[in-house]
């Protein structure tokens, strides 16, 4: 199981650099969705799915981010427990892909050949276009609830077979829960997986129930 | 030719609303125009069928409140209408809940290398920014429009590629806007061009933030004054704007 972040001396001077940049009058808008994105229960769920991909025990290099926000938990883990060597997010935010590129500076350095990942955050709504980058082992999306069905994200790249993790909720007390299901059953069902190789669900420390399913 | 358009469906506003506004243009603008009216009970000569291709794909139970049948007038040509408007039109759109101050000849003489669009300035644009991704506190109203014919034919046209996911994601016209033709961080960059600060501003939610955000208050040296207000229960009416006709 793994159960913490390894917090090295270059993430630490990555996250100053992004809570230097939160300062600026400029980016005042994004200290509090830094903080929302900062919180135990946000590890909770990245700490699940790592642990679950590692008991499965698939080798991956390339992991798509669909709505990673600043992937400030979700790429350390995937580079220091998996290997993982390359991570695009795709985001529709203008303001997270600063920040995300703060958080993850360590895995966009000049030098490519003494990193252990590479790193890419992008402007990219994945409901209206198919995702042109080459292929992918994994496709992480932690935001189902914020988003239309993921059968639409497959009809749009129906020519890859990906690998899915999905996480979504069934709590609608928030107006941004535009997607909410009543269990993994029904995030599989959406996403048209068949091939199921892992589906659970997890009570987070804000008691908030997330569910999540891996399978193709 | 110069249109001016309105949209009237469903009970929200009874037929007063479009009477009064065709009375206000008709007193607000010193160059010629036609005005139309999209229904869903045409009875007059200057009233337009709203089409209903879009229908199927509102589903009202999930509580948003998507002017979808504004999109119709984007388009070239009237789905289901054989009017016909030239290729040198220009259409002017207001809400049915407008007040109008001063002379509409305004927004037809505006450049029309873009189309035009209303920027809430009493929106604190960092709120805007902090709440994008959530497709909250958008900073434009739909409220007026302004465009030439056939420009605003790319968003017709984008939402009836993907009228699902448009329809299930964003809970607003004005959200759709805001995200796909308007850009809060590039204001100048975006496809839709947002009215200049002093031109419209809102009843329920003031003029320009932070400084000029007083509410109720009359402005008669802007150019149109709106009551839409979306803290208000959707489909309810206070009328409170006709104590000021």
């Amino acid at each position: 199981m793994v159960d913490h972040i390894k917090f090295t001396v270059d993430t630490a001077e990555d996250w100053k650099s992004a809570l230097s940049l939160a300062d600026k009058e400029d980016y005042k808008q994004c200290m509090k969705r830094i903080r929302d994105a900062s919180t135990y229960s946000q590890l909770q769920s990245k700490l699940w799915l790592v642990s679950e991909i590692v008991n499965l025990g698939i080798n991956i290099d390339r992991v798509l981010l669909i709505a990673g926000w600043y992937a400030n938990f979700i790429n350390p883990l995937l580079v220091d427990e998996l290997g993982v060597k390359y991570i695009l997010n795709l985001e529709i935010d203008p303001d997270v892909i600063k920040f995300s590129y703060k958080f993850n500076k360590r895995y966009k350095m000049h030098n490519i050949s003494e990193q252990k990942c590479f790193y890419e955050c992008k402007l990219h709504d994945v409901m209206y276009k198919p995702v042109s980058t080459a292929n992918f082992d994994l496709v992480i999306n932690t935001s189902c609830e914020h988003m239309y069905p993921m059968s639409r994200f497959r009809k749009l790249n129906e020519n890859k077979n990906y690998l899915y993790v999905l996480q979504s909720t069934d709590d609608e007390q928030w107006d941004d829960h535009i997607n909410c299901v009543s269990g993994p059953d029904e995030l599989a069902e959406q996403a048209e997986l068949v091939d199921i190789m892992y589906s659970g669900t997890k009570e987070l420390n804000n008691g908030m129930k997330r569910f999540m399913v891996i399978g193709r | 030719m110069n249109n001016i358009l309105c949209i009237k469906w469903g009970d929200k506003y009874d037929d007063s609303y479009v009477e009064k506004l065709k009375e206000q243009c008709e007193a607000n603008c010193s160059v010629p125009f036609k005005f139309w009216c999209f229904t869903d009970k045409p009875t007059k000569d200057w009233h337009i069928p709203i089409p209903t291709t879009l229908d199927e794909f509102y589903d009202e139970d999930r509580g948003f409140f998507w002017a979808y049948r504004k999109c119709y007038m984007f388009k070239h040509q009237i789905p289901g209408d054989n009017r016909y408007f030239s290729d040198n039109s220009k259409f002017l759109f207001l809400d049915l809940d407008v007040i109008i101050h001063q002379d509409l000849k305004y927004f037809f003489d505006l450049p029309n290398d873009k189309p035009w669009i209303v920027r809430g300035w009493w929106n604190d644009i960092h709120t805007v920014k902090q709440n994008y991704a959530k497709h909250k506190s958008t900073p434009l109203n739909s409220s007026v429009i302004v465009w030439k014919k056939g420009q605003m034919m790319p968003v017709w046209d984008h939402v009836v590629k993907h009228p699902e996911v448009v329809f299930f994601t964003s809970p607003s016209l004005d959200n759709y806007l805001a995200h796909h033709w308007y850009d809060p961080w590039k204001e100048d960059g975006g496809f839709l061009r947002g009215f200049p600060q002093g031109d419209i501003y809102s009843w329920y939610k003031g003029n320009i933030f932070p400084h000029d955000m007083e509410k109720k208050k009359i402005r008669e040296d802007h150019k149109i004054c709106l009551f839409n207000n979306s803290s208000q229960t959707e489909g309810v009416n206070t009328d409170e704007i006709k104590e000021l006709w």
